[in-house]
């Protein structure tokens, strides 16, 4: 008999000691999902989780940083975090970025919804929160890109400062509540309370946001809702169980998503002549003679604005430039997307269905885009008006008439899109529309301006690439409709269990050896604080894969 | 049930290559988050001389600067900017200047000794000890010098014509004139000595370095508070009023 077996210690059964779920981690009150959102394609149901997973990352670095901030000498205490405490270059560039991850995620959130029409009947709330959220983000983006006391912050704030100042009637007030009375010690210790009040702000907005998330439940694809609003997922019960399903999707995610968080600026801090706009770490003191030499950039995520201040149109109001380019490039925009619940009341969900707030989409992506790299391309340079006219009519023209276009063909049942999938060479498809439409825009309008042999080749060549783009985004939003019946099968990841088992202990003998390394650097200093990080979220990404491996050989997902 | 226990064992070792790859991360963040948590030292790798100077005027201060048996604490901060010292001109009741020699100091706390310098000035009477308890770290005005006659709180009998340096927090007694040594406790260790450097052309007193135990409440001497700004090479005299003294 088996239990007569010597033993020298009694193993306890499982749940012999603590209960069987002494978490009550199986009555989380979280919703169930469809399979297909843990499958391959799957992330892009997930852009909010990996958004929460970057604010999750940046509380804690941002946490540990505050115990050396110093607002009283905020350059020399970077400098300190980066040069001689311990970790503290990891925790700083990787803050950096966790932020530029968060910022870039939540636009990825937010056009996915825009365009899927998540907006609509039952989640404006849900909605106009997701908006304030991004609003808050970029401000405390904003505060914390200005604390290291570099020459860009420096130029940032002063920048910041004097939209702050232009306000009409509340100029002076603004300033002095946002920027303190003038010294420096007051400007940065405003500047870091402001960065962790608004954090708290995101933090109860979150809470809202996900609330509502839960409450309304998951957007079902399209098909099954016909096109319509409301889009609530009335399958719940069908669909398998949170734990252990989401939970383990959920923690490789967390792995990935954190294991990417430190490889990818513990990179770009190894590379040299790393571009001010992407450089994880400060640039010189704005008392150095080398100050000169740095271009006076934004962080990336506000260049757009930046770039508008630059326009003939603005610029001829004097002081008031800033606060006028920030107004129609930042303001209007945001709030059109606060009031688009109320503006696009029908309940179609098909982009096609509303070819205005669809090309409204396209446009601000585009323009967005166009603006950032024209800032970073052309800092400070001023801008005519034709030329800003040249650059913003001719796409505004072929999208709306495009998508309207598009729009008449699928309501005569002639033009099929699916939007239950997007696939990658879609948007590849679709970025490279939209440059050559913004490309043949300029070339077009400098043939008309001044005729010649080059400028209508350009055009006709820009012009060609254009309908490239075209045809290749058609066929690939096409072939998505064909491979929607595939999903269930195709992208079922199966894998043989004795294979799953050869692969996670090689994975994990993988991660021993590289904790074992990594334990050996020096805890001060960029470079090998940049290898820890490469080598630490790289243990994170060989885990989420063992937890991928485990989902493939035991969950079939 | 679609996650019925098939393939436990296989499933156990995936989970156990889970928790040791997971356990790999925590041990590499861990690492990483208590290091950083451990804030560096701030301090200097050796004893700064600096001149001693008047508070106000900023000049280096003479002999006639410090008066014997004065009612007022003179204090001065050294080796880091927030570690406070006694400067005491030893005289006895009439007020007439008393030689301090050097001489061993017992560390009851170790049964160790040290060495201390002695009086320093024409007189050899100007001597200068640590003003933080070695107790439990009261500063002035707790812990002050009482001038030779008067009475310590709590110890009726004690005299000396030199006084003492007392704590009135739990009433440790130091004897200035014998290197700040232990007369009654609860402490169990001498005050820390300042070297002090006598230049009898210009009259002026230069501050070197400690003998004796470790300041209280510091890891090192020269560890655990804050530098003087790099270049500094004064640091200033302050009178503190001492009540009751």
């Amino acid at each position: 008999m088996a239990d007569s077996k010597f033993k020298l210690i009694k193993l306890p059964k499982k749940g012999e000691i603590l209960g069987p779920d002494v978490m009550h981690i199986e009555e989380l009150p979280l919703k169930k999902v469809p399979d297909y959102m843990r499958k391959r394609g799957g992330i892009w149901y997930w852009t909010g989780a990996l958004i929460s997973m970057a604010f999750v990352y940046q509380i804690i670095t941002g946490l540990l940083l505050l115990l050396y901030y110093n607002p009283s000498e905020a350059y020399i205490s970077t400098e300190a975090i980066i040069t001689s405490i311990p970790f503290g270059s990891f925790m700083l560039t990787t803050h950096l970025y966790g932020a530029y991850a968060m910022i870039f995620l939540i636009y990825v959130h937010m056009y996915r919804n825009y365009f899927f029409g998540s907006y609509k009947k039952p989640r404006q709330m849900q909605w106009i929160i997701g908006v304030l959220l991004l609003a808050v983000t970029i401000g405390v983006g904003f505060f914390g890109y200005s604390m290291t006391g570099d020459v860009l912050s420096a130029d940032a704030t002063d920048v910041g400062r004097g939209i702050a100042q232009a306000t009409p009637f509340l100029g002076n007030s603004l300033e002095a509540i946002f920027f303190g009375n003038g010294t420096s010690t007051s400007l940065f210790i405003h500047m870091l309370a402001w960065h962790v009040i608004l954090v708290l702000l995101i933090g109860v907005l979150f809470g809202a946001h996900f609330w509502l998330a839960e409450a309304n439940g998951i957007m079902p694809s399209h098909k099954d809702v016909n096109h319509k609003a409301p889009a609530v997922d009335t399958e719940e019960e069908k669909h398998r169980k949170w734990y252990p399903y989401n939970f383990g999707f959920m923690t490789q995610l967390a792995m990935y998503s954190f294991g990417l968080l430190m490889i990818i600026p513990s990179v770009i801090a190894l590379l040299p002549n790393v571009p001010a706009l992407f450089s994880p770490f400060p640039q010189v003191s704005p008392s150095s003679p080398l100050a000169a030499y740095v271009p006076a950039y934004p962080p990336w995520f506000l260049l757009f604005v930046y770039k508008a201040v630059d326009f003939e149109m603005f610029s001829a109001a004097g002081p008031l430039s800033a606060l006028a380019a920030t107004a129609v490039f930042g303001i209007v925009p945001l709030v059109y997307f606060l009031l688009l619940p109320f503006i696009d009341v029908t309940d179609d969900l098909h982009p096609l269905s509303r070819p205005l707030v669809t090309s409204f989409g396209i446009l601000g992506i585009l323009y967005m885009a166009i603006l950032s790299a024209w800032g970073a391309l052309t800092p400070g340079v001023q801008i005519p008006n034709w030329e800003v006219a040249a650059v913003f009519v001719p796409p505004f023209i072929i999208v709306v008439a495009g998508v309207t276009l598009l729009s008449r063909l699928y309501k005569k049942g002639k033009f099929k899109v699916s939007t239950s999938k997007i696939t990658t060479s879609f948007l590849l498809f679709l970025f490279i529309l939209m440059f050559a439409a913004y490309n043949f825009g300029q070339n077009f309008t400098a043939t008309l301006v001044h005729t010649s042999g080059l400028n209508i080749l350009t055009s006709l060549f820009t012009g060609g690439v254009m309908v490239f783009g075209a045809i290749g985004t058609m066929k690939s939003a096409n072939l998505s409709l064909e491979s929607e019946k595939k999903i269930e099968s195709e992208n079922t990841f199966h894998l043989s269990k004795n294979v799953a088992m050869v692969l996670s202990a090689l994975l994990t003998i993988g991660t021993i050896a590289i904790i074992y390394l990594i334990m050996q650097l020096d805890p001060i200093g960029s470079v090998p604080n940049a290898e820890f990080g490469i080598g630490l979220g790289f243990i994170l990404v060989f885990a989420g894969t063992i937890m991928r491996i485990y989902r493939a050989a035991f969950y079939d997902e | 049930m679609d996650d019925e226990p098939i393939d436990q064992g296989k499933r156990n070792f995936l989970k156990a290559m889970i928790v040791v790859s997971a356990g790999a991360a925590v041990v590499g963040v861990a690492n990483g988050v208590i290091r950083n948590l451990i804030t560096p030292a701030a301090g200097l790798s050796s004893f700064p001389t600096l001149t001693l100077v008047d508070e106000a005027t900023g000049a280096p201060i003479h002999t006639s600067d410090i008066k014997v048996n004065s009612t007022k604490a003179y204090i001065f901060y050294y080796p880091l900017d927030n570690d406070p010292n006694f400067l005491l001109r030893l005289g006895d009741t009439s007020n007439n200047d008393v030689r301090v020699t050097p001489q061993n100091v017992t560390i009851p706390a170790t049964g160790g000794a040290f060495r201390s310098p002695g009086g320093v000035g024409p007189y050899g009477s100007v001597v200068s000890f640590s003003a933080i308890c070695q107790h439990l770290g009261c500063v002035p005005p707790i812990i002050h010098y009482y001038s030779g006659g008067t009475a310590i709180p709590g110890h009726p009998s004690l005299s000396s014509p030199t006084g003492f340096i007392h704590c009135n927090c739990h009433g440790s007694t130091y004897d200035p004139a014998k290197g700040a040594a232990v007369i009654t406790g609860p402490t169990a260790k001498p005050l820390p000595n300042v070297v002090l450097d006598f230049d009898p052309i210009t009259d002026t007193y230069k501050v070197k370095s400690m003998l004796g135990p470790t300041i209280y409440g510091k890891p090192s001497d020269l560890e655990g508070g804050t530098p003087f700004p790099s270049g500094t090479t004064t640091t200033p005299v302050t009178q503190v009023d001492v009540a009751g003294a």
